[in-house]
């Protein structure tokens, strides 16, 4: 048995007990003597109240563990009372993963406990992508009276692991900048490829079938078509994770991070399968690097990566963040043929400076941009005029810019390809 | 424990014995008249009402969880200028907090000039200073520019019981916002000790 601490509930009662001892000395009535007796017991039984100890077996179970991304999953908590002594007032809030949310039902319960008696309750909760661990479990112990009270954390290990297939739903279009290797990206150097780029007078050695033939009959001349290369690249998706990123229009909304991180599945997925090199980077305190490459192996390692490491948590980061660490880093990393999408939301001037800085050094960069912004408030006025100022610099560096409102990506990819051919 | 605490309890301990002594008849030459026990109930009464009042200044101490059903909150885009304006409305660090909105608003007025209307950020802060960038005379005058707000805008203001300085901020966010969207957009030249007058608070509705 120990104390715990006081909670000053019955606190104040001394002087209601004088007040009633006062009226019946003064009226000498037996009545409010009584009474005034009947609270010296209690304020007795205050003074030595004590909570017995909390031994406590925590179980919890999830309807399922690995769910996919929006189910719902349902969470029993069992609680069982170890110890040899009843527990009369027990309050147990379970620690909900900061990033998911409870849709049905209260993640707690209030209960008396025999010993070796077992209470139990069930909460719902939506699944959404990332690695997801409880926290320790809340106990608060009361007496009967009210008057002490103890606290005690349980931490019962569960973890539930959502991982999103990744699914190419828009297709990306890349720039320019590519690597030795054959793939779908047009290349302005001239030879075997799909769009016509040039004729050329026949050398020794061309393929026959490349010959003009219309040419030939023409003017008697053999001459050579060339078309298009058409080459691989390497790109590397990078996903701002800074503590500015993690913003949402509101409660219920996707957070801005969750959203690159959406986008940069997607992308991964797609330029893997036209068979790019894709590596994946995070720009926040959390380090993250996949080492651009292709094959079966690599998707599962990205699957694996954009559900459950720490970078792309769902919930912003506590750690200290030194952005140009991160960017010298980011850039000793980037081959010099890479391409880089940049996933962020643009919540301010540094994310344009990270753009243009690696635009400068030569990698191609492209900017998907989730739009977090709202217009309820003069500040979120402020903060969508200030993006907007921001995807304007960034269009007039030369920095292709994807402009993602409510909208699937993929319309927002063909709004934006549209505008980057005019 | 204090001195007087100890005296207190000896106090104490000497009545309740005292008290007890006289229920089982011992005479100890206290007479139990209406003054004795109208002042023991006095005492009684006083120090009663001390404990009630002092649980009246002691909170109840509790246990308090959270809400750990609901998702970890993140800020909406622009809420740290909204509590910067709440700082300027409010007596503490007014000034700071308004220094640094305006300062927030011009430089935004100057980047949308560059960016939206393609002036050089010379030509937009000079464009800024004389209160040319805008046809609202309002969001002109709280960027700096020299020129004057209509009496009826200010006594809409003062009728509606709106902050002047919200609303002043929420018509040059908008001002800033028509930035190369205008087509009655004034030129860098244009005389700015403008005055409006009748009803029209913006320049560009006179004409």
């Amino acid at each position: 048995m120990t104390r715990g601490f006081d909670t000053e509930r019955w606190s104040g009662l001394e002087g209601l007990v004088l007040v009633a001892a006062a009226a019946g000395v003064l009226t000498r009535e037996p009545a409010p003597l009584l009474l005034a007796g009947l609270g010296v017991v209690l304020l007795g039984y205050v003074r030595i109240a004590a909570v017995p100890e909390v031994t406590l077996e925590i179980e919890r179970e999830l309807s399922d563990s690995t769910p996919d991304p929006d189910e719902e999953v349902e969470v029993t908590l069992s609680v069982t009372n170890e110890s040899a002594r009843t527990l009369f007032d027990l309050r147990i809030v379970d620690g909900v993963p900061p990033a998911l949310a409870v849709v049905d039902g209260p993640a707690r319960l209030g209960t008396a406990l025999r010993p070796g008696a077992t209470a139990t309750t069930t909460y719902t909760v939506t699944a959404i992508r990332g690695e997801h661990t409880w926290d320790e479990t809340v106990v608060v112990a009361r007496d009967p009276s009210g008057a002490v009270e103890r606290r005690e954390t349980v931490l019962t290990e569960t973890t539930m692991r959502c991982e999103p297939e990744l699914a190419a739903t828009a297709d990306l279009p890349l720039r320019g900048l590519t690597s030795k290797y054959a793939g779908r990206v047009e290349t302005d150097v001239p030879g075997s490829g799909l769009e016509f780029a040039s004729i050329r007078e026949y050398r020794h050695g061309d393929p026959i079938r490349r010959i003009d033939w219309n040419r030939r009959a023409r003017t008697g001349e053999l001459a050579t078509v060339q078309f298009r290369e058409e080459r691989a690249a390497t790109v590397v998706l990078v996903v701002d994770t800074r503590s500015e990123a993690h913003v949402a229009p509101d409660a219920d909304a996707e957070t801005a991070v969750e959203r690159s991180v959406d986008a940069a599945s997607i992308a991964f997925s797609a330029l893997l399968d036209s068979g790019d090199r894709v590596g994946v980077a995070a720009f926040g305190p959390n380090e993250c690097w996949l080492d651009p490459s292709s094959g079966v192996d690599h998707r599962a390692r990205a699957r694996r990566l954009f559900a459950t490491h720490p970078a792309f948590a769902p919930t912003p980061p506590d750690e200290a963040f030194f952005p140009s660490i991160a960017v010298r880093r980011l850039r000793r990393r980037l081959s010099s043929d890479a391409q880089v999408i940049f996933c962020t939301p643009l919540t301010d001037d540094y994310a344009v400076s990270v753009a243009r800085r690696l635009e400068a050094y030569g990698h191609a960069v492209t900017v998907v941009s989730p739009d977090p912004t709202a217009t309820g408030t003069v500040g979120a006025r402020l903060a969508r005029l200030e993006r907007d100022l921001r995807l304007r610099d960034l269009r007039r560096a030369g920095i292709r810019v994807v402009d993602w409102g409510a909208e699937p990506l993929a319309v927002a990819l063909a709004r934006a390809e549209s505008g980057w051919k005019q | 424990m204090t001195r007087t605490r100890s005296l207190a309890l000896l106090v104490g301990v000497a009545a309740t014995t005292g008290g007890l002594a006289i229920v089982a008849g011992i005479s100890l030459g206290i007479e139990l008249t209406d003054v004795f026990l109208g002042i023991v109930a006095a005492l009684a009464t006083i120090q009663g009402l001390r404990y009630v009042q002092r649980r009246r200044e002691t909170p109840v101490r509790t246990t308090t969880t959270g809400d750990p059903e609901v998702r970890v909150e993140v800020p909406v885009p622009g809420a740290d200028f909204d509590s910067e304006l709440v700082a300027a409305t409010t007596r503490q660090g007014q000034w700071g907090a308004r220094d640094r909105l305006t300062d927030r608003l011009e430089q935004r007025a100057v980047r949308a000039l560059v960016l939206r209307d393609g002036r050089t950020p010379e030509g937009a802060s000079a464009l800024v200073d004389t209160g040319g960038w805008t046809d609202d005379v309002v969001a002109a005058r709280f960027l700096g520019a020299d020129v004057s707000v209509p009496l009826s805008y200010r006594l809409r203001l003062f009728v509606s019981g709106q902050s002047r300085l919200v609303a002043r901020v929420d018509r040059t966010i908008a001002a800033i916002e028509t930035i190369g969207r205008d087509s009655r957009r004034e030129t860098a030249g244009r005389d700015t000790s403008r005055t409006a007058d009748g009803d029209a608070d913006r320049v560009g509705a006179q004409g």
